[in-house]
């Protein structure tokens, strides 16, 4: 097992040339990047305007947005998003007082409907406070771990095609993701403390073996997973991650009270995270970052980097420009401050 | 281990954990923590081992928040585990009047405060509202700071009014995307290498939580997100 210590530095000089080289104004919204398409050809995410708040759709070629769906003001903005053309699901925050209160949106980017497809409410009326959900589509459905009672969790399949649902799982669950060919999720050991992984076939849902190496995994709190990894935060100061197809699993530790591990999305041999003070870009294979300061939101994919820089929070006005930087294998992170 | 009534069962490393940091009348750094509790072992396996407990910790229910009510009952409720005469969510939430579509209003969280934490200890009216600018200043860090550390010193927890921001600084395992207004109970500070931090106690953890139930954040972080509302001490 490699252990690599994480440090930040300054944004590598290419990086910061290539974001200068393209970028769109949004006058008038405050838009976070909360997703991109697979070819990296749009970016989708919550805005806030004058007119309201809801779901958008840019065009990075010609930076045109479009409202894929509008919210209440009561709601309190957008959790988790994915995208597998051409559905696009989001988990919204339906109320500003209860993190625990949400609902899933499915968006088909050709019919232009959006259905939804669950909330969050249990069955005697409460929430689970504080259950964020993180939904996910991919491979002809939309899973997502759905609250089902004060004790349990249930993994919850809809597929898009039939419109049928499924539960493939139930306990003390994580959000699903997928990494590889999988689909992959946590789980406690019944009447235990201890996580394991779960794993199926993301296609035809047969389990598959967890490998041994992650058999007997760490605290497991936050799930990412891309074409060749799977990486899990144990708490907000260590992440491990395995390179799929081996058993090189990498632990990076040594982060601080700044950079909490937490909403970590994969992008190439990239983490990309929102650190609630800062985002943060991270290199898997050297475990240096560097911080892009808020306002304003990051989001990653193998394709590129996007970078949402918007109005000061709070303030009056809106505006948005996104940075967009093509992301190749060959790019890194070599060096840090200090 | 009793908490609010419920025996929880908690793990042996668990227990020396609490144990120790019951005794603690500061803040103390993990590094330190970890060095004392398994001195025999390397700084690694000493760190991972106190990650373990803190996490087993957390997960053995002894910080389930009562999934019915919202953060400013919770709040409270935690705050009289502190301190004050120890109170469950549905009464702290009757009393404060907290409802589904406003939460707990600012001055019905003083009231609560008041009434189930100050009063129960001093006999009198201990806790005060103060409200923080939009954009805070230098200034209001200092006020800030000054008052989390005269309550700690008196062993009073404080009550944080949050307001995040969609785009902008948020609470631990908060989304960045949201408009949350957000109670959590304030309860330690600490000088590390010249930066001041501030330790709270987020009730929105449950069954798979993201949102990790103890966090330290910077404390001008903290102002920032405090900014627009306040805070009671």
């Amino acid at each position: 097992m490699a252990r690599l210590s994480f440090c930040t530095g300054p944004i590598p000089t290419e990086w910061s040339a290539g974001l200068a080289r393209r970028t769109i104004n949004l006058p008038g919204v405050n838009f976070g990047v909360n997703t991109l398409s697979q070819d990296g050809a749009l970016a989708f995410g919550y805005f806030q305007s004058g007119q309201g708040q809801g779901v958008a759709e840019v065009d990075l070629g010609t930076g045109r947005m479009s409202v894929v769906a509008t919210m209440p003001g009561s709601a309190s903005g957008i959790s988790w998003m994915s995208f597998s053309d051409p559905w696009l699901v989001w988990a919204q925050g339906d109320s500003q007082y209860n993190l625990g209160q949400w609902s899933i949106h499915l968006w088909n980017r050709q019919t232009r409907q959006v259905i939804q497809l669950a909330t969050s409410q249990l069955s005697d009326g409460s929430y689970l406070t504080g259950q964020l959900v993180f939904p996910i589509v991919g491979h002809g459905y939309v899973a997502w771990s759905q609250p089902a009672s004060r004790q349990s969790l249930d993994l919850r399949l809809y597929m898009v095609g039939s419109g049928k649902s499924l539960t493939l799982d139930s306990g003390r669950l994580s959000s699903p993701v997928f990494a590889g060919r999988n689909l992959v999720w946590a789980k406690f050991l019944n009447g235990t403390s201890q996580p394991s992984f779960r794993m199926v076939d993301a296609d035809t849902l047969k389990p598959v073996t967890v490998p041994k190496v992650i058999a007997s995994p760490q605290p497991i709190v936050y799930l990412a997973g891309s074409a060749n990894y799977l990486l899990w935060t144990q708490d907000n100061s260590d992440m491990e991650v395995l390179r799929l197809g081996t058993d090189n699993v990498t632990i990076y530790s040594g982060t601080d009270v700044k950079h909490p591990f937490q909403f970590p999305v994969l992008a190439d041999h990239f983490v990309v995270w929102f650190a609630a003070d800062t985002n943060t870009v991270m290199d898997l294979d050297t475990g240096k970052a560097f911080d892009v300061p808020l306002p304003g939101s990051v989001y990653a994919n193998d394709k590129e980097l996007v970078v949402a820089k918007i109005s000061p929070p709070k303030a009056a006005g809106f505006a948005t420009t996104l940075s967009v930087l093509p992301l190749t294998n060959e790019m890194s992170i070599s060096s840090c401050s200090g | 281990m009793r908490v609010r009534g419920r025996r929880i069962a908690i793990s042996r490393g668990s227990q020396r954990l609490l144990a120790f940091l019951a005794l603690q009348e500061r803040p103390v750094s993990r590094v330190h923590v970890a060095g004392v509790l398994w001195p025999e072992l390397p700084d690694e396996r000493a760190a991972a081992n106190l990650r373990s407990a803190l996490w087993r910790l957390r997960r053995s229910g002894a910080h389930l928040v009562d999934a019915v009510y919202y953060c400013g009952p919770a709040t409270v409720s935690e705050s009289t585990y502190t301190e004050g005469v120890p109170v469950d969510q549905p009464t702290a939430g009757s009393y404060m009047g907290t409802n589904s579509t406003d939460g707990t209003s600012a001055s019905s969280m003083t009231s609560g405060m008041q009434h189930f934490v100050g009063y129960p200890v001093y006999g009198w009216y201990w806790y005060v509202w103060v409200g923080v600018p939009y954009y805070p200043s230098s200034n209001d860090l200092s006020t800030f700071l000054q008052n989390l550390q005269t309550d700690i010193y008196s062993g009073m927890p404080v009550a944080s009014d949050a307001y995040e921001v969609a785009g902008g600084p948020h609470l631990n395992g908060h989304p960045t995307d949201q408009t949350i207004f957000h109670y959590v109970e304030t309860a330690g500070w600490w000088n590390y290498n010249g930066e001041d931090l501030v330790y709270y106690a987020d009730s929105a953890t449950t069954l798979w939580s993201s949102v990790p139930p103890y966090s330290w954040l910077d404390a001008w972080t903290f102002v920032v997100i405090l900014g627009g509302r306040g805070y009671i001490w």
